[in-house]
């Protein structure tokens, strides 16, 4: 089993967003973490905006949210946590963020190989059938305990 | 090339209206003659710290901002251009330092655009990381 599966909120935190510089400055918020499966909120802040009439979400903090919980989702179905680069990251924006409203991200691994890992991931500000944007992503999987070469992403 | 109608200076008077792009600090030049938008380095936009390297997030912004401003110049306009998609590739780790976007639009009609983006930054002359972005532009 994940190791990440027996850590506390408080423990998934400060992994996923208190470690992770632009995590924390965008003020992610990790809900809930599952087989296969991460809930992370961005929660509504001014500096975050991408409209200052509307009042609504930038698409910049979205689809960090989407790439950051796609990239540890795989984590969550490996006995031992490998470090993940992304590869490539299709974001479709659907629609605008509710005024003043956050999102909430859920994820769901597609497919699990020995050095890829297909991600795909939703973003909605209250209802899961309407969503604001959704995400595909692929994954670099590095060996455990082994460097990453010195050109790979991450 | 497709002419331009707005100068670097008037994009980022539209870049600073927003505020997600003014809190990264994001600036539009165009002394060399291309259009370049500058993400500035600051520690808060890094992803890991170990490697170390820049979030991707932050790059995925970057590219979409600088997809928007390159649009957003060859429109004209006040506002900036509806992102509906964009498909990023990340080639490179990003190092520690600013990182530059420059952009070319692909293809425009009436109702749609398709932009090329790549990244760089001042350390190297490799590409980091690229995007596709897409666009649905206003009657």
């Amino acid at each position: 089993m994940s190791p990440l599966l027996s850590w506390s909120p408080a423990e998934l935190q400060q992994f996923m967003v208190t470690r992770i510089p632009f995590n924390e400055f965008l003020g992610l918020k990790m809900v809930r973490i599952a087989r296969g499966e991460l809930l992370a909120d961005l929660p509504f802040a001014a500096h975050l905006t991408g409209d200052v009439d509307a009042n609504c979400l930038h698409e910049g903090p979205i689809t960090t949210l989407l790439d950051t919980l796609c990239g540890t989702a795989a984590l969550t179905l490996m006995d031992e946590p490998r470090r993940t680069a992304t590869l490539d990251l299709r974001v479709d924006f659907l629609r605008s963020a509710g005024a003043g409203l956050g999102v909430r991200c859920e994820t769901q691994v597609i497919s699990l190989g020995e050095h890829l890992t297909t991600i795909r991931a939703i973003a909605h500000d209250g209802d899961i059938g309407h969503p604001v944007a959704i995400a595909t992503a692929t994954f670099a999987l590095f060996a455990p305990s082994v460097s990453p070469p010195a050109g790979a992403a991450s | 090339m497709t002419a331009a109608r707005l100068t670097a200076s008037e994009v980022q008077q539209v870049l600073d209206r927003v505020p997600f792009i003014r809190s990264l600090g994001i600036t539009a030049d165009d002394a060399d003659g291309p259009l370049v938008i500058r993400l500035p380095y600051m520690p808060g936009i890094v992803g890991n710290p170990r490697v170390p390297a820049l979030h991707g997030g932050a790059l995925a912004s970057l590219m979409g901002i600088t997809a928007q401003a390159k649009l957003l110049r060859v429109t004209g306009g006040d506002r900036l251009p509806r992102v509906f998609s964009i498909t990023a590739e990340y080639l490179r780790s990003a190092v520690l330092e600013d990182t530059l976007g420059t952009a070319t639009v692909i293809t425009r009609s009436r109702r749609f655009a398709n932009l090329r983006v790549e990244l760089r930054q001042p350390s190297s002359d490799r590409v980091v990381a690229a995007a596709t972005v897409q666009f649905l532009l206003a009657e």
